[in-house]
C-alpha cells in the first residue's frame, strides 16, 4: 500500500512539479500566474471528479478520455501561443496562455489523483502506510522537480529552456493519441520499435523519463506524428502568426 | 430517390454497424479486487473490445503498460476498452489500486488456435 500510494502519487503529481520548474526557469514573473494557475486547475479537477460518473458514462463511455483530449489541446493551444509571444516583442501580456497550459495540465493530472484520493481512501482504513506515501511522493516530487529547474536554470540559451518545456508539453499532449485509441476514435497503428530491453516503460527510469518527455517503449505511429506535431507547432504557429501580422501591417500602411 | 450523400452516408452506417458487431469482445468481471477470468484469450490482428465490469464499491484503474492502455472503472459501473490488432503474444494488464491482486494476462493468439476455433 505504501509503495503503490508512493507510485500513484508521483505519476500524478509529477508532471505538474516538472512544469511548475520548468516554467520558473524561463523567469520569476510568472510566479503569481503560477500560483493563480494552479489553484484554479485542483479547483476545476475537483468539479471535473464530482461529476465523473455522469461524465464518463458519456459518447458509450468515452466521455473521461474525451475530456482529457479535450484538456490536452486547450493546453496544446495555450503553449503554441505563450511561445509565440515569447518570441515576440509583447513579452508584457503573455500571462493568459501560460495561464491556459497550466490550468489544463494540472487538471489532467489531478483527476486520477481525486480518483484514487477520494473515492478509494474514504472506504478504506486510510492507515499510516496511506500518510507516509503521501508525504515520500510528495518529497521525491519536489527533489525531482528542484534538481530539474537547477538544471535548466543553468542553460544559458533561451532557445535551450524553450527547447526542454516543449519536449516536456509535447510528452504531455500526445497522449491525445493514446486515449483516442483507447476508444477506438484512432484506429491503433503498428508500433514503430520497442525499447523495453533498454528502458522498460514500468520501470524507475522509464515513469521518469515519461514524465519528462513523454518516453514511450513502444510507442504508435500516431503517438510519434503527434509528439512531433506538438513539439514543432509552436514554431509553425509562430511563422504563420508572424507572415499574417506582417501582411496585416501591410495591409494597413496602403 | 435518396442523393448521393444520404445514400452514401446509410451505406457507411450499415459498415460502420456491421464492424460493430463483427468486433470481437471479451468481458472481465472485477469481484473483491480479483479479474474473473484472469486471462483472456484474443485472437491476432483483429481489435478486440475488452470490457471490464467492476462489482466492487470501490474504482478499479485498469493498467496496461504492454497494452498501453489505461482507464478508470468507477464501482458497481462498467467501461470499454479497445485493444489491436495485436501480434500473437502475452500483454499483462493490473489494477492500478490493488496491483497484489487484480493482475491478468491478455493472450493473443491466432485466430486458428483459439479454444472454439473449429
Amino acid at each position: 500500500m505504501l509503495i503503490n500510494t508512493v507510485i500513484l502519487f508521483i505519476r500524478d503529481t509529477l508532471p505538474v512539479f516538472l512544469l511548475v520548474s520548468l516554467v520558473l526557469a524561463l523567469g520569476s514573473q510568472f510566479i503569481r500566474m503560477l500560483t493563480v494557475a494552479l489553484v484554479c486547475g485542483l479547483i476545476l479537477a475537483m468539479l471535473t471528479y464530482s461529476s465523473l460518473g455522469t461524465l464518463s458514462a458519456l459518447f458509450n463511455g468515452g466521455g473521461f478520455e474525451l475530456l482529457n483530449v479535450f484538456a490536452l489541446a486547450v493546453a496544446w493551444a495555450g503553449f503554441c501561443e505563450w511561445m509565440r509571444r515569447l518570441t515576440t516583442a509583447s513579452k508584457t501580456d503573455s500571462g493568459w496562455p501560460l495561464f491556459v497550459l497550466i490550468v489544463a495540465i494540472t487538471l489532467v493530472n489531478a483527476v486520477p489523483f481525486f480518483i484514487y484520493s477520494f473515492a478509494y481512501w474514504s472506504t478504506q482504513q486510510a492507515d499510516m502506510a496511506l500518510m507516509v506515501g503521501t508525504v515520500i511522493g510528495l518529497g521525491i516530487s519536489c527533489s525531482v522537480a528542484v534538481l530539474l529547474f537547477v538544471g535548466v536554470s543553468a542553460l544559458e540559451r533561451p532557445w535551450a529552456k524553450r527547447a526542454m518545456l516543449s519536449v516536456f508539453v509535447a510528452g504531455q499532449v500526445a497522449s491525445i493519441a493514446v486515449w483516442l485509441e483507447q476508444i477506438n476514435v484512432l484506429t491503433e497503428s503498428s508500433r514503430l520499435w520497442n525499447t523495453s530491453d533498454w528502458v522498460a516503460d514500468d520501470s524507475e527510469y522509464g515513469h521518469l523519463l515519461n514524465v519528462l518527455f513523454g518516453y514511450e517503449a513502444t510507442p504508435s505511429a500516431a503517438y510519434v506524428l503527434m509528439y512531433l506535431m506538438v513539439a514543432l507547432s509552436p514554431t509553425v504557429y509562430g511563422f504563420i502568426a508572424g507572415r499574417f501580422r506582417a501582411a496585416s501591417s501591410v495591409a494597413r500602411s496602403l | 430517390m435518396l442523393s448521393v450523400p444520404y445514400r452514401t452516408l446509410i451505406a457507411l452506417s450499415f459498415i460502420s454497424l456491421q464492424a460493430k458487431a463483427a468486433m470481437p469482445e471479451a468481458i472481465v468481471e472485477i469481484k473483491n479486487h480479483l479479474f474473473s477470468p484472469q486471462e483472456v484469450i484474443i485472437p491476432a490482428n483483429k481489435k478486440v473490445r475488452l470490457v471490464f465490469i467492476n462489482h466492487d464499491a470501490t474504482p478499479e484503474e485498469i493498467d496496461s503498460f504492454d497494452l498501453n492502455r489505461e482507464k478508470v472503472i468507477f464501482g458497481n459501473s462498467k467501461g470499454t476498452i479497445y485493444v489491436g490488432p495485436l501480434p500473437p503474444g502475452t500483454y499483462r494488464f493490473f489494477g492500478e489500486y490493488h496491483p497484489n491482486t487484480a493482475v491478468g494476462v491478455v493472450r493473443v493468439v491466432r485466430p486458428e488456435a483459439l479454444p472454439d476455433a473449429d
